[in-house]
């Protein structure tokens, strides 16, 4: 595909434009992870996960001059079914983009969430193939989309019982996180590769071994805010290039 | 019949003889053995599909658009007993309109006699079912799964080649496909067409004028909603940020506007030890993932005071019943859903949830025509 655009002395000039995808894995502790195996978590707890789900929003490219490329207006980035297996997991998911101007770029840059512009709109406005017609991920009561949804359960007892379930549903503009991620992208005939990008879980719900969020006792993070604010802050930490 | 497609029969009848008679070996005309319908006027109209207020929209696949006739097809379809093996049963037989189109069985019973292991699901707002249809989300699409009840044993026990004949051969049906499909001879009657207009009326099976729907949706200043309802709201939703309510985690599996996500989950129902343990393997046996054994999808909870008993197996006799399993937390298993715990609901709030859920209550499909034995 051809896009014309306009450089500085006003002359047009024709751009190719490529597809290309962000790769994206979910870790724990820097290993694949894959839903239902068993994790150990701060205080030798431990867990595993039954659902991981986040909105990206605003994915832009951006050039050396602080231009923006946008490649998305918004995604939703499911693990649950992906990481079903060892193989799946190590594999992760691939988010397609199309029509990206060739050019240099120097980071990439998104919103972990739905952006508050979006955040406006409903499941009723769209289609239920477009990321945000989910009725499952809006919370009316909090007149948002449900920004991450971490489910999983814990076994305290350490019998193999796992009779602790946590779910983590975190949503409103309050909680909507920028992060920039640096990168050199070069977008080109010969080269189509974007970035690479994990998430890892352990970091999102822990920052230390002394600072962490304790499952034991907070099983549930729906309307307590520090707790949310917490979780959406480890995002900058727990999302790296690979 | 029209006088110009009268003449249109005529026309046809005799280019079939011309072509007959000029073949070389003067072989008896072979003429198509279904009656001719090109005389039956087809003029499809679109159906005004009214999606309600805060409703997704519908996923239809491209191949079936919804038009006037196909659907009041499928409206005749549904309800005739003809797609039994002794026509003495429809869908709606265990589909009933007044049961919030269950049966109010446990599990249900097919013509044969020969009980199911599973209890009949509520149609109304079927077309929205977008993750999977039955219990275990085994078919995709209304077309794939009205193709099944034909021949189904434990259901109406008949087979198609024979039902497709008895359509043939019905003047009632001849005209009807053809208003629908406009298909030009009874040959062309199919069970893909018959599926083709369940599905087309079951999509229109719509109810969303609840009290709740009165309130949040359409915003009608006349409906008030009461102290008890109100605060089974709050629970069902977790609303709650003062302290005063508890948390009963509903809202997350049966979430508003339809009252489910459409997801599949083990809410706890099952006494199990081992994966082995499960009577009813549910979505496990369509995935084939460990994790999926035991798991159902969470059904809409519209209307949920007309469909009891209620679970997949009929379990529950009644909405207390339903509480006081997901009061206790039910029985814990490795893949038990996480926010299935043990909620510390009083008597008088888990009255206040079944009010609420009682809200979710439209009766006004039931005198809508629309909704009932057209014959
Ligand atoms: C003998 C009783 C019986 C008859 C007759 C019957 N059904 Fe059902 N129907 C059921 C039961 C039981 C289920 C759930 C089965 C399961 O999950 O395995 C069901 C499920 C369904 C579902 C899936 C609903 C959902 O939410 O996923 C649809 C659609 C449906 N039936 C339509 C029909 C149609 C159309 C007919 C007539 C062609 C029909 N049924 C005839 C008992 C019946
Ligand atoms: C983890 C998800 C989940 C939660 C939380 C949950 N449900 Fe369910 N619900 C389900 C599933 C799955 C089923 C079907 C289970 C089966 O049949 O095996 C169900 C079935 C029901 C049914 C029976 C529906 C029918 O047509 O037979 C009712 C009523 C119900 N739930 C009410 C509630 C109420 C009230 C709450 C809150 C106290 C609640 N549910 C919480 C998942 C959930």
């Amino acid at each position: 595909m051809i896009l014309p655009s306009c450089s500085s002395d006003d002359d047009i000039q024709i751009v190719d434009s490529f597809d290309a995808s962000i790769n994206l894995k979910a870790t724990y502790n820097g290993q694949p992870l894959v839903i239902g195996n068993t994790y150990t978590y701060e205080n030798d707890l431990p867990i595993f996960f039954t659902q991981l789900k986040f909105y990206l929003s605003n994915i832009v490219l951006i050039q050396e001059d602080g231009q923006q490329v946008e490649l998305a207006e918004v995604e939703v980035v499911n693990f649950t079914n992906v990481n079903g297996n060892e193989a799946m997991a190590s594999q992760g998911l691939d988010l397609g983009f199309s029509s990206i101007p060739e050019g240099e770029y120097v980071a990439i840059e998104f919103g972990v969430g739905v952006a508050p512009d979006l955040n406006n709109t409903e499941p009723s406005d769209y289609s239920s193939s477009h990321p945000l017609g989910e009725t499952a991920d809006y919370w009316s009561a909090w007149d948002s989309y449900i920004f991450t949804k971490i489910e999983g359960k814990a076994d305290p007892s350490q019998n193999g019982s796992f009779d602790l379930g946590f779910v983590y549903h975190i949503g409103s503009d309050q909680f909507y996180r920028s992060i920039k991620l640096s990168q050199a992208i070069s977008i080109s005939t010969e080269n189509q590769d974007l970035p690479s990008i994990e998430i890892d879980f352990y970091k999102l719900l822990a920052r230390s071994s002394t600072d962490f969020m304790d499952i034991e006792t907070n099983s549930a993070v729906h309307n307590e805010l520090d707790l949310m604010s917490y979780v959406m802050d480890n995002f900058e930490n727990a999302v790296a290039l690979q | 019949m029209s006088k110009s497609s009268f003449f249109k029969a005529i026309f046809f009848s005799v280019l079939i003889g011309i072509s007959a008679c000029m073949d070389d070996e003067m072989q008896p005309p072979v003429l198509a053995s279904g009656t001719d319908l090109t005389a039956i006027s087809y003029t499809p109209q679109d159906y005004d599909l009214q999606i309600p207020a805060g409703f997704p929209q519908m996923e239809i696949p491209s191949d079936n658009p919804l038009t006037v006739d196909g659907v009041q097809l499928g409206h005749f379809l549904f309800f005739d007993p003809i797609l039994s093996a002794d026509s003495t049963m429809s869908c709606a037989s265990c589909h009933l309109p007044e049961a919030g189109f269950t049966d109010n069985q446990a599990v249900s019973t097919g013509v044969a006699g020969i009980a199911g292991k599973r209890s009949s699901m509520s149609l109304l707002n079927i077309g929205f079912f977008n993750k999977g249809l039955f219990w275990d989300g085994r078919v995709a699409t209304l077309e794939e799964q009205a193709l099944l009840p034909i021949e189904d044993p434990i259901e109406l026990h008949e087979d198609w080649p024979n039902v497709v004949s008895k359509f043939q051969n019905s003047p009632f049906y001849q005209e009807w496909f053809r208003k629908a499909f406009g298909i030009e001879n009874s040959d062309e009657i199919t069970k893909e067409l018959a599926v083709k207009a369940i599905a087309q009326y079951e999509r229109t099976l719509i109810s969303a004028n609840s009290k709740f729907d009165k309130i949040f949706y359409q915003n009608d200043p006349s409906v008030i909603i009461e102290d008890d309802e109100y605060n089974g709201y709050i629970m069902f939703f977790d609303d709650a940020y003062a302290g005063a309510f508890v948390e009963a985690e509903c809202g997350h599996c049966h979430n508003m506007p339809l009252f489910t996500t459409n997801d599949y989950f083990n809410n706890g129902i099952d006494s199990v030890s081992t994966y082995e343990d499960f009577a009813d393997v549910g979505l496990g046996a369509v995935t084939g993932a460990q994790l999926d054994i035991g798991k159902f999808r969470a059904p809409s909870l519209r209307n949920i005071e007309f469909t009891a008993p209620y679970m997949h197996d009929g379990r529950f006799e009644t909405l207390e019943e339903v509480m006081d399993h997901y009061n206790s937390g039910g029985h814990n298993f490795i893949n038990t859903d996480p926010l299935i715990k043990e909620i510390g609901l009083s008597e008088v709030q888990k009255q206040d949830i079944i009010a609420f859920l009682k809200m979710l209550s439209d009766t006004t499909y039931l005198s809508n025509p629309h909704f009932q034995n057209p014959f």
